[in-house]
């Protein structure tokens, strides 16, 4: 099941014309992954948007990744990253101004599934998110920083 | 409470945590001892795990996700992940300890209410129904009395026109006000797209549960 909705996933996002070609092709907004994932699900996305968060030298860094044309459906982001591309960058950036324009590329979850062993009645009535206090439908897993650019400070912007 | 150390997270901040813990546990303000409290003794199975991460510099140091889970004899309890900046020290890991461990015992709160009521025909009830909002403030509560206790203070990021600050020389009457425009400026803190607040409370610090009727 799995593999049917990585592939309906990547399938998707190419068919909106943005599997090819150099960076500006290649990725696509948050807003547009809206429904993509159902629940317990992933697919692997190269996705826009405004990071706000941490980043350091090594190890895991958290935050979220927000579009403000879909300001309701703002991602958790975890940065587990397998290239330094743009990791100096990125950290400079927010230093600056503590949020960035940024693509990104990793795995796309979607809601997270409850404890199995709840009781019943709990668990069909139960829907986790992700992040700070659950409150996240949808979580990021970053592994490449594939664009950075600066943004404004938060309240800057019209 | 199990700590994850690591090669990245090394013995050293693993210890300073459970010094900061320690610090908060001393404190007179008995909110800061219940979340200190709420994160249980080092190496025991309470569901509070611990883990460290770069997290955002102008925030509240960490953050916590709380899950409804369920203790080795079944009885339900709160699941709860700390994460707290690999980065923070002194004061700053004080406050962050303090912050992360009070949504740690809301959630403790919560889950344990429904325990509590739950009987053998699935009815339950959520007996103390904390909000995400009512969760935040309690939790900048707790930072803010761990800085003026240690003479400190932090600034957060409420946009460009002004910065909060919270800890030595604020007015404790101010401090709702103050919580509400940090709410207001980060991505952290919305639910339906707006920040949290007064009238758009965020649902139950155990996000996700559907309350019967």
């Amino acid at each position: 099941m799995r593999n049917i909705f990585h592939a309906i996933g990547v399938l998707t996002i190419c068919l909106a014309g943005t599997c090819f070609g150099q960076y500006k092709n290649t990725h696509t907004s948050l807003c547009s992954l809206r429904g993509k994932v159902a629940e317990g699900d992933r697919i692997n996305v190269r996705v826009s948007g405004v990071y706000e968060g941490g980043m350091g030298d090594r190890g895991l860094a958290i935050g979220t990744l927000d579009d403000p044309a879909c300001p309701d459906q703002t991602a958790w982001v975890e940065i587990v990253l397998q290239s330094k591309h743009n990791g100096k960058k990125l950290s400079r950036l927010l230093d600056q101004s503590s949020r960035a324009h940024v693509a990104f590329e990793g795995e796309f979850y979607g809601p997270p599934v409850p404890d199995p062993k709840l009781p019943e009645a709990i668990g069909k009535t139960y829907h986790p998110g992700w992040g700070h206090l659950a409150a996240f439908k949808t979580k990021l897993v970053v592994h490449a920083i594939l664009a950075v650019r600066s943004a404004p400070e938060t309240g800057a912007e019209p | 409470m199990s700590v994850c150390c690591s090669a990245i997270v090394n013995d050293l901040v693993c210890r300073t945590f459970e010094a900061a813990r320690q610090n908060d546990l001393q404190s007179k303000d008995a909110d800061v001892v219940r979340a200190a409290a709420a994160y249980g003794q080092p190496n025991t199975d309470n569901g509070v795990n611990v883990i460290f991460a770069n997290v955002a510099k102008k925030g509240e140091g960490g953050e916590t996700k709380s899950t409804i889970g369920h203790d080795a004899e079944g009885n339900l309890r709160a699941d709860s992940t700390v994460t707290i900046d690999s980065k923070a020290s002194g004061s700053a890991l004080d406050a962050a300890v303090g912050h992360e461990g009070s949504h740690v015992a809301d959630a403790q709160d919560v889950v344990g209410s429904i325990q509590a009521s739950y009987d053998a025909a699935g009815s339950f009830k959520v007996g103390a129904d904390i909000t995400r909002y009512t969760s935040e403030q309690r939790a900048y509560g707790v930072f803010d009395s761990i800085l003026k206790t240690d003479n400190e203070n932090k600034q957060f990021d409420c946009g460009m026109l002004h910065s909060c600050t919270l800890g030595r020389g604020v007015m404790t009457g101010t401090i709702p006000g103050i919580v509400d425009d940090i709410l207001a400026h980060s991505p952290f803190y919305r639910s339906n797209g707006k920040p949290l607040s007064p009238s758009n409370q965020g649902g139950s610090v155990v996000n996700g549960l559907v309350v019967p009727q």
